[in-house]
């Protein structure tokens, strides 16, 4: 893993050298500040439970928008190739990928954390499921990043990156909703690939250990399916 | 944390560890690029196809050893023990589709026990349903209620109505049980009805009034201890029902146990008994039972006599005088045969008449003759009937008609 300094510093530059990335910043911390005072004056109690779906259904527009440039471009401009030839190995490229396109998350997730330190100097929020709500809203945008990645190394166009990604985050989030249609055991099988069933135990407080290990799978099938995806060259 | 979530956290450490040297060694693989077109298709499917079945594979196995933090300050993700220990120890497949109401804070936390519980058994399938968003699913189990638990294994089902994840796991312990125990509601006979509306509470206020407000409660009501004793035995697990004694030849068989709730007429029970009699009269094709008792005053035998008969029954309902000076006029004969039921329309009383003996004193001051249910024939009847039931009940010998 030598590289992988080099190539998370060529990307993070990539990104953050984008009017993208500061644009979806920007736009996130808009919507969540509104989010955010909106449910503060409404419910005048101190927890952030709406704050993280708010987050999360925000996560599944904006990560795509981060992740679609990652691998498309690359293929577009033909220095993929350049990149596959040179002696560092595929599983550096995508995790130097990866990180750097989840580095983004986590910074608005930083950016979020102001509104739990605001709760804390005025409040007595039960921090709880305030640790466990970033803990899952982390986790959500760390496999949103990994499917992301995924559509990204399958095309060389931008845009068909970011809205089929876009498109695979939205239904693995509302899955659930087709299980009720679904008989036995099919119903089952579908609710459990629901993103939002597995983030709502984090968002209110109820960990299971069975959640994490379901993101933490979508991040690795993800990863290493991407690293099968260098095989088109 | 109990034992077994310990175990199954250092479980979730070896899962992790496990995922994470096969994703390093898949990651050695090698991508074969040069491989031509169909070759390269079915190796890379096959890779796909395998990544798929591990992950599910992996999922599975975490699922099966879950734990679960309530990392909530007051715990409000923490089942009670009991409901605990009894979803833990489920052997066989039971379905739990609870209905809650959105805005309703107690549904919306007996909503997120249940799913909870759902998750310490495999066997326990949890469904949590809003009526008001899929009002279709909800039509479907019939159910027109909020905050109501389903619950349904090997073709059984039955409905709690709680938001208590107690009263739903003993549901289940209903649900699953083996020998059914049935308690026997004796009625008809003084005794409160075990199906009074204890549980529907009606306060008044100044502005509006509610139904089911939880501090009514508290308020104990004359005869809702009979109510509440069914449901405490049904939420025990024991099955209920009413008997009518009156009706019957015997207690049946499959009463374990008999309830007599008093009425709280005002005697004790014994003494009541005592003041109590029934006649059984035999006829050549019908058997009758006819019952006096003193608590004809305000709760009385459900009915004032009972024939039944070889082509169908024949019911003389008790009027049902509720104030001192009420019309309670002459009481309503039904008819029960194989064509249905009818009620056979007697003579009415005049409108100064409240009942028998009104009817008899109006017609002796106004100096009519005396007909009717009222008439001689008719009153030598009775007496010669009440005769022979005081004099079978010394003997204790069937007495016949007319009596020598």
């Amino acid at each position: 893993m030598k590289h992988f300094g080099t190539l998370l510093l060529k990307e993070e530059k990539a990104i953050f050298s984008s009017p993208i990335a500061y644009a979806t910043v920007t736009v996130y911390l808009l919507l969540m500040g509104y989010t955010f005072t909106a449910v503060l004056f409404l419910n005048r109690t101190g927890e952030l439970v709406r704050v993280f779906f708010q987050a999360a259904v925000l996560f599944l527009l904006v990560v795509p928008v981060v992740t679609m440039r990652l691998f498309a471009e690359e293929r577009r401009g033909g220095t993929l190739e350049l990149l596959l030839t040179s002696p560092i190995r595929e599983i550096e490229i995508v995790l130097a990928k990866f990180t750097a396109g989840l580095s983004l998350s986590v910074l608005m997730l930083a950016l979020t954390s102001t509104y739990a330190v605001v709760l804390g100097i005025y409040g007595d929020p039960d921090w709880g499921p305030i640790y466990s709500g970033f803990l899952g809203l982390f986790l959500l945008a760390a496999s949103l990043t990994a499917i992301g990645l995924l559509v990204s190394g399958l095309t060389a166009n931008q845009v068909v990156a970011a809205v089929v990604a876009m498109g695979v985050g939205i239904l693995l989030w509302m899955i659930d909703t087709l299980g009720y249609l679904l008989p036995e055991p099919y119903d089952t099988i579908i609710s459990q690939l629901s993103l939002v069933g597995h983030f709502t135990p984090f968002a209110t407080g109820a960990l299971f250990l069975s959640d994490v290990g379901f993101f933490l799978t979508i991040v690795l099938v993800g990863l290493f399916l991407s690293v099968r995806t260098l095989a088109r060259r | 944390m109990d034992r077994l979530d310990v175990v199954n956290t250092i479980w979730f450490a070896g899962w992790l560890i496990a995922v994470v040297v096969l994703f390093a060694l898949g990651a050695r693989l090698p991508l074969m690029p040069r491989l031509r077109r169909f070759p390269r298709l079915l190796y890379t499917g096959a890779i796909v196809v395998a990544t798929f079945g591990l992950a599910v594979l992996a999922n599975v196995a975490l699922v099966l050893h879950d734990v679960h933090f309530d990392l909530t300050r007051e715990a409000v993700f923490t089942p009670s023990k009991q409901a605990e220990t009894v979803v833990d120890r489920l052997h066989q497949d039971v379905k739990l589709t609870y209905f809650y109401q959105g805005q309703d804070q107690a549904g919306r936390r007996a909503r997120d026990m249940v799913e909870v519980l759902g998750r310490r058994n495999p066997r326990l399938r949890v469904r949590t349903i809003d009526p008001d968003k899929q009002p279709t699913v909800a039509n479907t189990y019939g159910v027109r209620i909020y905050n109501a638990a389903v619950l349904e294994a090997d073709g059984r089902r039955i409905q709690v109505m709680s938001t208590d994840e107690n009263q739903i796991a003993l549901g289940i312990l209903r649900l699953v049980r083996e020998r059914v125990t049935t308690v026997c509601f004796m009625e008809g006979h003084d005794e409160y009805p075990m199906e009074n509306f204890e549980f529907h509470t009606h306060f008044e206020g100044v502005a509006s009034h509610n139904h089911g407000d939880s501090s009514s409660a508290l308020v104990q009501m004359r005869s809702h201890g009979a109510g509440r004793l069914r449901r405490a035995l049904e939420s025990l697990g024991y099955d209920v029902r009413k008997i009518i004694p009156a009706t019957l030849t015997a207690i049946p068989a499959d009463c374990a146990v008999v309830v007599d709730v008093d009425g709280g007429w005002g005697g004790d029970t014994v003494g009541r008994l005592k003041d109590n009699a029934i006649a059984v009269l035999s006829y050549p094709s019908a058997l009758g039972l006819l019952e006096a008792s003193w608590t004809q005053i305000g709760g009385e035998p459900s009915f004032a006599m009972i024939v039944y008969g070889e082509r169908g029954t024949l019911i003389v309902h008790q009027p049902r005088p509720t104030r001192e000076g009420e019309r309670a006029g002459v009481g309503r004969v039904e008819l029960i045969t194989a064509a249905g039921s009818r009620f056979v329309e007697r003579p009415a009383l005049a409108a100064d008449e409240r009942d028998g003996p009104t009817h008899f004193l109006s017609c002796v001051s106004a100096g009519r003759d005396v007909t009717e249910f009222c008439a001689a024939d008719v009153g030598c009847d009775v007496q010669e009937t009440l005769a022979a039931a005081l004099r079978s009940a010394e003997t204790g010998q069937r007495v016949a008609l007319p009596i020598d």
